[in-house]
């Protein structure tokens, strides 16, 4: 089977891919025809002859064309094939092989300082965060080890970590009121910040001010820089592929879900925006003791604009992509010197021209997906014991939710008034409404996204209205949501791994130290068996995005069901299936709930299936209960019907016509 | 001069260093209402307009055609930036990847007016018909810091009422609401898109020329730290609202010749950065923005 990037769907329509070939074929010439033609006009047409030693350039510029054709590539064994073909044709050239070229070891360690800082700016961008002040956290790890080792005296290695340190001090400081902010608006305050930052020390005398300060000691050897690059890049491995990473990526991607799913999303977004200025700080102070001499201006927006390229040209969704593009750009301004008057300019044209080519980078996930895929985890080791928690204790109460009196507003709408009910352990409980009746309201006020006005909700005899989302998953209550909010580009297990999140203990440190192999494996395996009681086994390896409608809301539920909870709420599970997928949907849901004793609260507009499946039914209007009593009795209530119906004196409510006009309502519903 | 001398002649200096902030950043502000996208490359497109303009004047073409000249060439690049680098990239992508791009674009502009004007500072002369001043009171007001005042008041107004009054404007404002519905309702989001675009970029070209004329010099570098400035005046006015970018504009503007006149030159830049960073902590959505609630 072939495997394409990108929409399968787009790829499936014939004259859409005749086209498409037709674009790539002109891509294909511009890359790989038009540079040699430009140089050649350049050399014999207009007499600009300082073309210098082919020899020394030339792999470096097959090593962007290679990388821009990676980006081309549909296919992707295709692209994986060039991607080793590239990785050959650097390994060659940074061995020396290449003859008329042998200064790699001048190149080597500005490259390593680079891509430092390309991870630097990418860390926090892994959790959704682009910190623009990653310049600003440079200049401030190599003024303070500057500082240390020339004013005070300090050895090296102590000077470099306080300096790393007290950046990463300064990152922590910023990342809390940074939480407050989201996505461009981050991205301007950081960029506001690293100038602060900048400015400060043009005016700081003590550093020199505009000038700079010389005379640094050149402490900082090429290994040092080689082992630092190596260290960093083996704990992110170890620390992104596992728990952490999938957090971050669910952070990334949506926060509210993330939430939802146990994730604590607020200390991811530090944890990845300190480490960050971690990383920045470091690099800035073995930077500082390499070329001796530092000044605020190189920590202006032209180095930072370079490590922008960098990550969005290799790719951000993996540390590998930024790593890639640090070779295959960073290898570019030493050995095109005869362009170096060129040089930005082609750093601003190749950023503009990959972001529309490949908008999410070239070094997407899916290339590397074998590494950083946990199904080969999951498929060996001997099968676990599957270990459900006991659901029903014995000497439990009944009563597993009750919401008291529950009242919420928005402004001057009353979205909810006064709604008390009952919920019963192991039972499956139907909440209906027409659209706008509070539903999905109560749905968030009882998984903690919205805080209550009045009332109570009490889970498992404990008040619950006061926690946060996190905390309430760990109670025991999970939920789905309406509109699908599923990680599209994470595979199947991936989504329901992220699902188990909150049962996982491994903590940064233990994932940064590769100590969760098992814990992980087992995950994976307890994943694998619950799409299995799904019938998604099969789709396991797959992007979530490429599944039926129908399958994602399956995989939703089998997401929560990771979290092993004792409450599901699902939020319409049978929307848009047809009739065979809801009562397929019916049967499954019975099992959960008497195979794995849970309890499921469930807001649904097919009549037919909530009257068939639920053992009571609760009906919301305008905010306010009207009713929570077995199905039958539900049918036969007058304010029921009238609420469905408009009013009741003629016509009585038989459960097809009733259906018929709820499927109406239900449409409208979707956004 | 006395001490309120000093100040009043400041703070009229600011304000007209506000209103030329003000008419890059209402460019900003529109793009960012109807196409989502800071527009980071907004300086790139002042400092183009200014270039275009000193050519024009160079020439002897007088004022009009100096100002019709920034405008044009400015108003032409900004198209080329949306349909190269913003107009490509797939619906629904990373919010922050458009952005980037812009920075791209940005780069690339700048070089290349490197490349044309070289990177020395330009003199900008000053046009006859603005040479000389009226004597108001104890004041001096030059033809030029009236000309530009007014111009501004001229093109502020212009626009709001294109913006509020006109068939067009709806078109804007509903594409800026919401651009799937307002295309279901016939508003051709491909032309809205552009034309909002290319009007921003000729008010950011405008500016340069008013800029160049007032400062009489003009340099390649001075997109980005023109175009971070205005991207303080909008965050701090409310992203989206033109109202609020007006009147950040002139705060911005003011409190920069301030730190100038009361503090010194070297901390002018940092002003603007303090104000993002205080605004974005305390009031994330600015001075005249609304909060936008997250449907669950």
């Amino acid at each position: 089977m072939k495997r394409h990037r990108g929409d399968p769907s787009r790829a499936a329509d014939a004259g859409f891919l005749r086209a498409e070939r037709r674009a790539r074929l002109r891509l294909a010439l511009l890359v790989w025809i038009v540079p040699y033609a430009a140089l050649f006009a350049a050399r014999y047409g207009l007499g600009y002859a300082k073309l210098g030693q082919p020899l020394s350039w030339l792999p470096v510029l097959l090593g962007l064309q290679l990388f821009a054709t990676i980006g081309m590539v549909r296919d992707l064994r295709h692209a994986r094939a060039l991607v080793g073909l590239a990785a050959l044709l650097y390994l060659a050239y940074f061995s020396g092989l290449v003859p008329g070229f042998a200064a790699v070891s001048s190149v080597l360690p500005q490259l390593c300082i680079v891509a430092l800082m390309a991870i630097a700016l990418w860390l926090p961008f892994s959790s959704g965060q682009l910190s623009l002040a990653q310049a600003g956290f440079m200049a401030l790890g190599a003024y303070a080890s500057a500082w240390l080792t020339t004013g005070s005296q300090w050895p090296f290695l102590p000077a470099l970590l306080a300096g790393a340190f007290g950046t990463a001090l300064v990152g922590f400081v910023v990342s809390y009121p940074a939480l407050r902010l989201r996505g461009v608006y981050l991205a301007v305050a950081t960029l506001g910040l690293g100038e602060v930052i900048r400015i400060f020390f043009v005016n700081f005398e003590p550093t020199g001010g505009a000038f700079g300060m010389s005379g640094i000691p050149r402490y900082t050897q090429t290994w040092h820089l080689v082992l630092t690059l190596a260290v960093v890049c083996a704990v992110l491995f170890a620390l992104m592929r596992g728990r952490i990473g999938r957090a971050a990526w669910a952070v990334r991607h949506d926060e509210i879900a993330a939430a939802a799913l146990g994730v604590e999303t607020t200390r991811i977004r530090i944890l990845t925006f300190t480490l960050g200025a971690f990383i920045a700080g470091l690099a800035g102070g073995l930077q500082a003791h390499y070329v001796r001499f530092i000044a605020p201006e190189n920590y202006g927006l032209a180095a930072l604009i370079d490590w922008l390229v960098i990550v969005m040209m290799g790719g951000y969704e993996t540390f590998v992509g930024p790593l890639a593009a640090t070779v295959v750009l960073g290898t570019l301004p030493e050995l095109m010197r005869f362009l170096s008057d060129w040089r930005l300019l082609l750093n601003g044209a190749i950023l503009v021209a990959f972001l529309v080519l490949r908008p999410n980078g070239i070094i997407g996930r899916e290339l590397l997906g074998w590494r950083f895929s946990p199904m080969r985890v999951a498929r060996d080791g001997a099968a676990p014991v599957a270990q459900p928690r006991a659901a029903v204790e014995a000497d439990a109460s009944k009563v597993l939710l009750a919401v008291e009196g529950v009242g919420k507003r928005f402004g001057g709408l009353l979205a909810l008034t006064g709604v008390c009910f009952e919920v019963e352990r192991g039972q499956i409980h139907g909440l209906i409404g027409p659209n706008g009746a509070g539903k999905t309201t109560l749905f968030n006020a009882i998984t903690g996204l919205y805080a209550i006005d009045a009332g109570s909700i009490v889970f498992d005899g404990r008040p619950i209205h006061d926690l946060r989302p996190q905390e309430l998953l760990r109670r025991g209550i999970a939920r789905t949501f309406q509109n699908i909010r599923l990680f599209g580009h994470l595979s199947v297990l991936e989504n329901v791994m992220l699902g188990g999140h909150a049962r996982m203990k491994s903590g940064p440190l233990r994932c940064a130290l590769g100590l969760d192999r098992r814990e992980e494996r087992a995950a994976a395996q307890r994943a694998l068996q619950l799409l299995g009681l799904l019938d998604l086994e099969q789709v396991a390896g797959d992007a979530a995005e490429t599944l039926s409608y129908g399958d994602q809301r399956r995989l939703e539920i089998a997401r929560v069901l990771a979290s092993d909870p004792a409450l599901l709420l699902l939020d319409e599970p049978a929307a848009g299936m047809n009739a065979a997928e809801a009562a397929e949907l019916g049967r499954l849901l019975r099992r959960i709930c008497g195979e794995l004793g849970k309890t499921i609260l469930l807001i649904e507009h097919d009549m037919e299936l909530v009257m068939s499946l639920c053992e009571r039914v609760t009906v919301l209007d305008h905010g306010q209960l009207v009713t929570s009593d077995v199905p039958a009795e539900v049918q036969r209530h007058p304010a029921v019907i009238a609420a469905y119906l408009g009013s009741a004196d003629t016509q009585t409510c038989t459960p097809g016509a009733g259906r018929h006009d709820v499927r109406v309502a239900a449409c409208e519903g979707v956004p | 001069m006395s001490d309120i001398e000093f100040f009043l002649q400041q703070l009229g200096n600011g304000v007209i260093l506000g209103s030329a902030y003000a008419l890059i950043a209402i460019g900003l502000t529109l793009v960012f209402g109807v196409l989502g996208v800071i527009n980071l490359a907004q300086g790139e497109l002042f400092m183009v307009g200014a270039f275009a303009g000193l050519v024009c004047l160079e020439q002897g073409f007088g004022l009009t055609a100096a100002l019709l000249a920034g405008a044009a060439v400015a108003g032409g690049v900004g198209l080329l930036i949306e349909r190269i680098a913003l107009r490509p990239l797939p619906a629904g992508i990373d919010p922050h990847i458009p952005m980037v791009s812009t920075i791209g674009a940005a780069v690339v502009i700048q070089q290349v007016t490197t490349k044309i004007f070289s990177t020395r500072q330009h003199p900008y002369p000053t046009p006859a018909v603005l040479a000389g001043s009226v004597t108001l009171g104890p004041f001096q007001l030059d033809y030029v810091n009236l000309f530009i005042i007014g111009l501004a008041i001229v093109l502020m107004v212009g626009l709001t009422l294109l913006v509020q009054r006109t068939r067009l404007g709806i078109a804007i404002r509903a594409v800026a609401e919401n651009p799937r519905t307002a295309g279901l309702m016939g508003m051709n989001r491909g032309f809205v898109v552009p034309f909002v675009f290319g009007v921003s970029s000729a008010l950011a070209g405008l500016a340069g020329v008013l800029v160049g004329i007032y400062f009489n010099n003009i340099g390649p570098f001075v997109g980005i730290p023109i175009g971070l400035k205005v991207l303080a005046a909008v965050i701090f006015g409310g992203l989206g609202s033109i109202r609020g970018a007006v009147c950040a504009s002139l705060v911005i503007g003011v409190a920069e010749v301030m730190t100038v006149a009361y503090v010194a030159s070297s901390w002018r830049d940092a002003v603007a950065f303090g104000v993002i960073i205080v605004v974005l902590l305390l009031r994330p959505v600015g001075l005249f923005g609304s909060p936008v609630a997250q449907k669950v």
